[in-house]
C-alpha cells in the first residue's frame, strides 16, 4: 500500500516534471491564439520574401474575360476590375507591407532608440532639447506631415520607408528614455561605475540590453501601425506607385467596384485586418512576456 | 594585528571631507567635516542609522556621486596604493579616477538583488573589469572568474557562471557581487550594508567570507552597516555618524567599553539583548533624525539627547580626542562618564 502510494507520487512528480519542461520548450501561457497568429505573420512574411517562386499567376496581366469574377471561380480570390488575379497581387503586394514595415519600424528604433538613450542618460540641456524638438514633430499632424515628406522625397519603397520611419522616431525616443530613466537608477549602473566602467561600456553593457527588450517588443505593433499609415497613403495614391500592387491600393481601387463587386475591396481588406490584428497580438503577447520576466527578476 | 605596525602604511587618508548636494528642498549638508585614516589590512566599520550620511561618504571616497547633484565639496580623500604614490582623490579627473576603480578600490553594494545586471549572464558580468584593467583575453577572463567564483564559496562554479542572476539565491549573488568586487585585486574595499539585505544566518556568512578574503589579500576595508552588532567584531575601528559628521571614533574594544558620546550610549541601548526577560519594552532614540537640508547650529544630536544642555543647541562641538588616549575621538560637550551596562569602568 504505501509502496503503490510512493510509486504514484513519484509518477505524478515526473509527469509534473515533464509538463514544466514542455511548458519552458513550446513557452508558457501563450495559448494557441498566439500560435495561429505567429504562423498568419510567418505565413505573410513568405508570402513577400518568396512572392517570385511561388506558384500564382501574373499579378500585372490582365485577363479581360476574368474581370471582377468573384472567389472560386475563374480565380481562387477573384479578380479585380482589370481582370487580374487578387490572389497573385496579395502575394506580391505583402512585399511593399513588409518592406516598408520593417524598414520604417527599423528606423524608427535605431534613431529614435538611440536619441532616447542618450537623452535618458545624459539628462540636462540635451535631454530638454530633443523633447522639445520631438514634441513639435509629434504635434503635427501625421498624414500632413507625411504628405509633405514624400511629395519632397519622391514615392519610391526605400523613401515611403524612410518617411514613415520618420514619423516613428518620437516615439521611441519617449520608450528609450522612459526605460532608460528607470534602468540608470539601478543599483548595479553604480557597481559597474564602481568598478571603472567607461561611460560607452556603461550604455552599450548595462543600459541597452535593458532598455532593448521593452523597445523590441514594441516593435510588432508599430509595425502594424505602420501597415495602416502606408495604406492610407496608398488610398490617397501616394504609396509606391502603379502598377505595383499594394494592399492599400488595391483596397482603394476596389472602392469603385463595391457595388457590384465587394470581394475586390473585401479580400485586401481582410488580409490587412488579420496581419494587423495578429502583429498586435503577438506584439502585446510579447511584451506582457516580458514583463512579466522582469518582474521575475 | 597591532595597530602600531600598519599605521605607517596608511591606504585611505580622509581629511576634513564635505559633501553637499542639490536636492529639490535645498542644499542637503550629506556630510560634514569627516575625518579618518585607515592602513592596509584594517576594517572601519562605520554605523550609523538611516540618512546618516554613510552612503554619500561611502560614494564621494569612490567620485561616484553625479557631478549634477554636487553643490559643494571640500576637503582631501588622499589614497595610496602600495606602489603608486599618494594622490588626493577629490582633485583627481574623473578619467583618471575610473582607472583606479576597480584595480585600486572597489565597492559591495547593499541589494544583491538590483547591483546585478538581470540581463547579462554571471561570466559577462564577472569577465568585464578583468579584461578592461588587466588586459586579459576572453579565455584567461573566463578561468579567472571561474576561480574567483570558487574563492566567494559558490559551488560547480563553472556550471554557475553561465547562469543569470535570478538563477541564483539572495546569498549567492551577494557572493557574486563580491567576487565581481575583488576581481581585480583593490586594496580597498567599500562595502556599504553588505549584509542588510540578507537573512541572519546568510549575514554571518557573507561577513564570514569578507573577513577572510581581506585577510587573504590584506585589503582595507570600510564596513557601513546600521547595525552596531555587525562592526562589533569585525572592525578594528568603528567611526559612529550622525547627521554627517563622525561623532565618535574609537577602536571598537574602546568603544563598547569607553563610549564617549550620548548618541553611542543610545545606539548601544537599543539594541535587544537576549537575556532580557520577555517583553521587555525595546529601548528607542526619541525623535526623528534631523533633516539635513539647512541644518541648524549647535549639536545636530541635541533634541534627541537626554544629557543636553543650553549650550548643546547653541554651539556645534568639535571632535575632540579622549585624555589619555590617542586614538579614541568624539564630539560631545558632556560626555557620557560610564558605559551603560558594563559592571566595570576602565576609562
Amino acid at each position: 500500500m504505501l509502496n503503490k502510494l510512493a510509486d504514484n507520487g513519484v509518477v505524478r512528480s515526473r509527469a509534473q516534471g515533464f509538463s514544466a519542461a514542455a511548458r519552458q520548450v513550446f513557452g508558457r501561457g501563450f495559448g494557441p491564439g498566439f500560435w495561429i497568429a505567429a504562423g498568419w505573420l510567418l505565413l505573410v512574411a513568405l508570402c513577400a520574401a518568396f512572392a517570385d517562386w511561388l506558384p500564382v499567376r501574373d499579378p500585372l496581366d490582365p485577363v479581360i474575360a476574368n474581370r471582377l469574377n468573384g472567389p472560386l471561380t475563374t480565380n481562387i480570390l477573384g479578380a479585380d476590375g482589370l481582370g487580374r488575379d487578387i490572389l497573385a497581387r496579395l502575394v506580391h503586394g505583402s512585399r511593399v507591407s513588409v518592406v516598408i514595415a520593417l524598414t520604417a519600424v527599423s528606423i524608427g528604433m535605431v534613431v529614435g532608440g538611440t536619441l532616447g538613450i542618450l537623452a535618458g542618460y545624459f539628462r540636462g540641456h540635451f535631454e530638454r532639447g530633443l523633447m522639445a524638438v520631438l514634441d513639435v514633430i509629434l504635434a503635427f499632424p501625421w498624414l500632413v506631415l507625411l504628405l509633405a515628406l514624400v511629395a519632397f522625397i519622391g514615392q519610391s519603397l526605400m523613401a515611403i520607408s524612410v518617411a514613415i520611419g520618420f514619423l516613428w522616431i518620437p516615439a521611441y525616443a519617449r520608450v528609450a528614455r522612459a526605460n532608460t530613466l528607470s534602468v540608470v537608477q539601478r543599483e548595479y549602473v553604480l557597481a559597474a561605475r564602481a568598478m571603472g566602467a567607461s561611460t560607452l561600456r556603461i550604455l552599450l553593457r548595462e543600459v541597452l540590453p535593458n532598455v532593448i527588450l521593452p523597445v523590441l517588443a514594441y516593435g510588432l505593433v508599430a509595425m502594424g501601425l505602420v501597415i495602416i499609415v502606408e495604406s492610407a497613403l496608398a488610398f490617397l495614391g501616394l504609396s509606391v506607385e502603379a502598377p505595383q500592387p499594394t494592399w492599400g491600393g488595391m483596397i482603394s481601387e476596389g472602392k469603385r467596384h463595391l457595388a457590384t463587386a465587394v470581394h475586390v475591396a473585401l479580400v485586401p481588406s481582410v488580409t490587412m485586418f488579420l496581419t494587423v490584428l495578429s502583429l498586435n497580438y503577438v506584439g502585446d503577447r510579447l511584451r506582457s512576456r516580458f514583463d512579466v520576466r522582469e518582474s521575475n527578476l | 594585528m597591532t595597530d602600531d605596525r600598519l599605521n605607517s602604511q596608511s591606504v585611505l587618508r580622509v581629511e576634513d571631507l564635505t559633501i553637499r548636494l542639490n536636492s529639490g528642498a535645498g542644499t542637503v549638508h550629506a556630510v560634514e567635516a569627516v575625518s579618518f585614516a585607515l592602513a592596509r589590512g584594517q576594517t572601519l566599520g562605520v554605523v550609523g542609522e538611516s540618512g546618516s550620511g554613510k552612503s554619500v561618504m561611502a560614494r564621494s571616497l569612490m567620485g561616484l556621486l553625479p557631478r549634477r547633484a554636487m553643490a559643494y565639496k571640500a576637503g582631501k580623500v588622499v589614497f595610496q596604493a602600495d606602489p603608486a604614490p599618494a594622490q588626493d582623490l577629490m582633485q583627481m579627473p574623473e578619467k583618471q579616477l575610473r582607472h583606479l576603480r576597480g584595480p585600486a578600490m572597489a565597492m559591495i553594494f547593499q541589494d544583491p538583488m538590483t547591483a546585478l545586471n538581470p540581463v547579462l549572464r554571471l561570466s559577462v558580468q564577472l569577465t568585464e573589469s578583468l579584461r578592461q584593467h588587466l588586459g586579459m583575453d576572453r579565455q584567461q577572463a573566463r578561468r579567472r572568474a571561474i576561480d574567483l567564483l570558487a574563492a566567494v564559496g559558490i559551488p560547480d562554479a563553472g556550471r554557475r557562471i553561465d547562469q543569470f542572476p535570478h538563477q541564483l539565491s539572495g546569498g549567492m549573488r551577494q557572493r557574486v557581487v563580491i567576487a565581481i568586487a575583488l576581481a581585480c585585486n583593490p586594496s580597498l574595499l567599500i562595502a556599504d550594508e553588505p549584509t542588510t539585505a540578507l537573512d541572519v544566518t546568510v549575514q554571518k556568512q557573507i561577513l564570514d567570507l569578507l573577513a577572510r578574503l581581506q585577510r587573504e589579500h590584506q585589503m582595507a576595508m570600510i564596513l557601513i552597516t546600521h547595525d552596531l552588532g555587525v562592526v562589533a567584531s569585525r572592525a578594528d575601528h568603528i567611526a559612529v555618524m550622525y547627521a554627517g559628521r563622525i561623532v565618535e571614533h574609537a577602536p571598537a574594544k574602546t568603544l563598547f567599553s569607553a563610549m564617549k558620546h550620548p548618541y553611542t550610549e543610545a545606539l548601544f541601548n537599543s539594541i535587544p539583548r537576549i537575556n532580557d526577560p520577555s517583553h521587555t519594552r525595546l529601548q528607542a532614540i526619541p525623535g526623528r533624525p534631523p533633516q539635513l537640508v539647512e541644518p541648524a547650529s549647535g549639536c545636530a544630536f541635541a533634541p534627541r539627547c537626554q544629557y543636553a544642555q543650553a549650550r548643546c543647541l547653541e554651539q556645534t562641538p568639535p571632535i575632540v580626542t579622549v585624555p589619555g588616549t590617542n586614538d579614541h575621538k568624539h564630539a560631545c560637550f558632556f560626555p557620557v562618564s560610564a558605559a551603560p551596562g558594563q559592571e566595570s569602568v576602565d576609562d
